[in-house]
């Protein structure tokens, strides 16, 4: 599995979702899973020439994709996909289970937001002790509600958001510091969404890292 | 897995120079660890602050960065006679009983990934061939000639209470 996650974490992003499922199996795993990881292995063999390509149109614009699937997980728990890109490819990516329960897809989404903030604040960060000025940080999200939540925190609540975390809207007093904006995609644009499910054929094609 | 890594790096590299997009790539290998102090101290480089394995020195007018994974170096500038001075000082504390290792060019063997600079304002992670062969090399015989189009079906997630555990043979393969 170790082998499996660098994988996925350097050039094959592809694998990412499987391999972040099956890291959660190593401790107590059954033939189901073992069938699971069987495929993934056989995947890697049918396409080991796969390349990654990156490219970036500007250094200074950064582009971040931030997906959840709502309690996917067999203790309900959401996952959480993280694509940044700079042109093409996904620089940055992550597929991780999320680490609380939440009541609503809206919720998974800001927690996925979360999960990505550190890394969405690091990378500014990083980029501009470059000396590369970072002149476009967008997060694009396919959830209106989170989106409200996450520009307007509290004064969008309704009664089934009220007892979201305020933590999570460490991401509001970024978007009003000017350091990040979040906009709207189409979920059939979503890069993120390979990395929170497994997706059919034609759809998962068209991630091709 | 970080031991392993580098152990295979190290005898990978092909000496060549070359220019892409506007910048030289060159690796360089190590086997010191006070290369952080020498890089700041006695180059005069400046450590990023996010990243303490990225320094940054303005050189000539323009910016030369040398970052490094354990004692294997990356170093870019536009001009390749400032890469030449850096290296140079480089060999001098660090090569006197080997000299340094070094690759140019546009093709680079860098953690166990092949990153190819030949197209212009991108960079392809071509292949991670070796890494891959030793991954399906290792798996157990009944997963040695399997092939699939996708690496998950819509069932990934679901987990069953009552599935049978596997056996500690196949576990200790599962784990591994």
């Amino acid at each position: 599995m170790a082998k499996l996650l660098y994988l996925g974490k350097r050039a094959r992003p592809d694998i990412a979702t499987a391999v972040a499922f099956l890291t959660t199996r190593v401790t107590k795993p059954t033939e189901a899973d073992y069938m699971k990881l069987r495929r993934c292995i056989g995947y890697l063999r049918a396409t080991r020439d796969l390349p990654m390509t990156l490219s970036a149109s500007d250094l200074g614009k950064i582009y971040w994709y931030v997906d959840a699937s709502f309690a996917v997980h067999h203790d309900m728990r959401s996952h959480t996909g993280v694509v940044m890109t700079m042109g093409k490819g996904a620089v940055i990516s992550m597929s991780v289970r999320q680490k609380i329960n939440t009541k609503s897809s809206t919720e998974a989404e800001l927690v996925g937001v979360d999960d990505a903030m550190s890394q969405i604040v690091w990378t500014r960060n990083f980029m501009e002790a470059q000396g590369i000025k970072v002149t476009e940080n967008v997060v694009y999200q396919d959830n209106q509600s989170a989106i409200l939540l996450e520009r307007n925190g509290r004064a969008s609540s309704g009664k089934r958001t009220r007892h979201i975390n305020i933590n999570y809207f460490f991401v509001k007093n970024h978007i009003n510091n000017g350091k990040l904006i979040v906009e709207c995609c189409p979920t059939n644009e979503m890069l993120a969404d390979i990395l929170t499910k497994p997706l059919g054929g034609s759809q998962f094609r068209r991630f091709d890292p | 897995m970080q031991a392993d890594i580098d152990e295979l790096i190290h005898p990978g590299q092909n000496p060549a120079e070359n220019i892409a997009e506007g910048e030289n790539y060159e690796d360089y290998i190590l086997s010191d660890n006070e290369l952080s102090d020498f890089i700041t101290n006695k180059l005069g480089f400046t450590i990023n602050p996010e990243d303490r394995c990225v320094a940054n020195k303005v050189i000539n007018g323009a910016q030369c960065t040398i970052l490094w994974h354990v004692d294997d170096l990356k170093l870019l500038h536009i001009d390749q006679s400032v890469l030449d001075q850096v290296l140079a000082k480089l060999n001098e504390r660090f090569g006197k009983e080997q000299p340094l290792t070094k690759s140019g060019g546009k093709v680079h063997d860098y953690l166990r990934m092949r990153l190819d600079y030949t197209t212009v304002g991108q960079v392809a992670i071509t292949t991670m061939y070796d890494y891959i062969d030793n991954v399906l090399a290792d798996v157990p015989s009944n997963m040695q000639t399997c092939t699939y189009a996708l690496p998950a079906t819509a069932n990934l997630f679901n987990v069953n209470d009552n599935a049978k555990s596997l056996n500690k043979q196949s576990s200790e393969d599962f784990h591994t």
